[in-house]
């Protein structure tokens, strides 16, 4: 394992970073005077922090709350941020922090499993017949319910952040920050093999290629 | 799938399955003008947190509870003030009562603003202002339905102001 190689190059992370463009140009349009930046600026970047934070499993109203105080401290603090490029990631780190010290702080977190999602086993693979997008979905959401907690929280924020600041992400997770990048490889690795236990047989790709491309 | 498809369906399947609330961007687009035109006046405060949130009925679900009539109690804190809040089912005329309680009790003023923007009624902020009780008491009978804040000002001409951060009624 011990990938730390992929942590801080944005290079090898190809997927479209077109939120973090959005938000930087808005949140320079409200610096400028435009109150209609900051509506675009919300509007961009509240679904991003809200998935960040659910990642936490928090409750619906907590998460909503804890958006809100990200929001809030941006109006409040919006002179900290030198840079307007930084604004989304800025924006993220406050609301994983803030989510990190609600989980910590109180032990009624809702388990998600339960109470909000249709929970189901990646045993049905007989019953599957078609590989359009949604059932490749219900795979994956199947996939995904058997990792732990720790691998479902990582690769929901790096699935919304698209390049989180790893130094940010561990201080929020709790973890070293040397582990991130072996940490997501490993729990990618393992969403794999019980995709491709899943998989359907006249979908070839999605078992062929996945190795070659290395880690995140 | 390639690392980078996984990411993209993991993105599309989380937004799928566990969508944002109804109404978020727009509470949220709400909030920060109306602390934006706060932060006009310089008006310092303490934010307190939401600490609890409690439907009466069970079922409810409290963040989209709006018009359900339903009953809930909020309670916010920050490290030197409680504020419960109970938010009562509608009355006759469409509006909610809501009853509060200052731990420790304290010489305050409580004002309630209605954002703007947070209801088809609400093209400016409007207010409300109640003084606590000895007991720490306070209510306000006949609020329309909204998204609100409240802000407890101590009587001591020194002390920062307390807000809660905005919860719908």
């Amino acid at each position: 394992m011990g990938q730390d190689a992929d942590q801080h190059d944005p290079a090898e992370d190809d997927r479209p970073t077109q939120v973090w463009t959005d938000a930087a140009a808005a949140f320079g349009r409200w610096l400028d005077g435009d109150q209609g930046g900051l509506d675009d600026l919300v509007a961009t970047m509240t679904p991003v922090l809200w998935h960040v934070v659910r990642a936490y499993r928090l409750s619906p109203d907590s998460a909503e709350d804890v958006v809100q105080s990200t929001w809030l401290a941006l109006v409040r603090r919006r002179d900290a941020i030198e840079d307007a490029l930084a604004v989304g990631g800025w924006l993220t780190t406050t609301a994983r922090r803030e989510a990190w010290r609600v989980c910590q702080k109180s032990d009624r977190t809702i388990p998600v499993e339960d109470d909000e999602f249709d929970v189901r086993m990646p045993s049905q693979r007989s019953a599957e017949t078609d590989a359009v997008a949604h059932d490749e979905r219900d795979r994956l959401w199947a996939a995904v319910e058997t990792l732990n907690e720790r691998c479902q929280r990582l690769l929901r924020i790096v699935a919304f952040e698209h390049r989180p600041d790893y130094s940010q992400v561990a201080v929020a997770l709790d973890m070293p920050v040397g582990s991130i990048g072996p940490t997501r490889s490993r729990c990618l690795a393992k969403l794999r093999v019980v995709l491709e236990d899943t998989a359907f047989h006249d979908h070839p790709d999605s078992a062929t290629t996945s190795d070659e491309r290395g880690p995140r | 799938m390639s690392r980078d498809e996984i990411f993209d369906h993991l993105e599309t399947m989380w937004s799928e399955r566990d969508p944002m609330p109804e109404g978020l961007v727009e509470r949220m687009q709400a909030l920060v003008a109306a602390e934006v035109t706060m932060a006009l006046t310089d008006l310092d405060y303490e934010l307190m947190m939401l600490i609890e949130r409690s439907a009466d009925l069970a079922g409810t679900r409290g963040g989209a509870g709006t018009g359900t009539g339903t009953a809930y109690t909020l309670r916010f804190g920050t490290g030197d003030l409680d504020l419960l809040v109970r938010a009562g089912g509608r009355n006759g005329g469409g509006t909610t009562r809501l009853d509060g309680w200052v731990v420790p009790p304290a010489e305050l003023t409580v004002r309630a603003t209605r954002l703007a923007g947070s209801g088809a009624d609400t093209p400016a902020e409007q207010s409300w202002e109640v003084e606590v009780d000895a007991q720490g008491r306070f209510e306000l009978t006949d609020l329309p339905a909204g998204l609100y804040r409240l802000w407890l000002t101590p009587h001591a001409a020194d002390a920062k102001p307390f807000g809660t951060p905005a919860f719908e009624i």
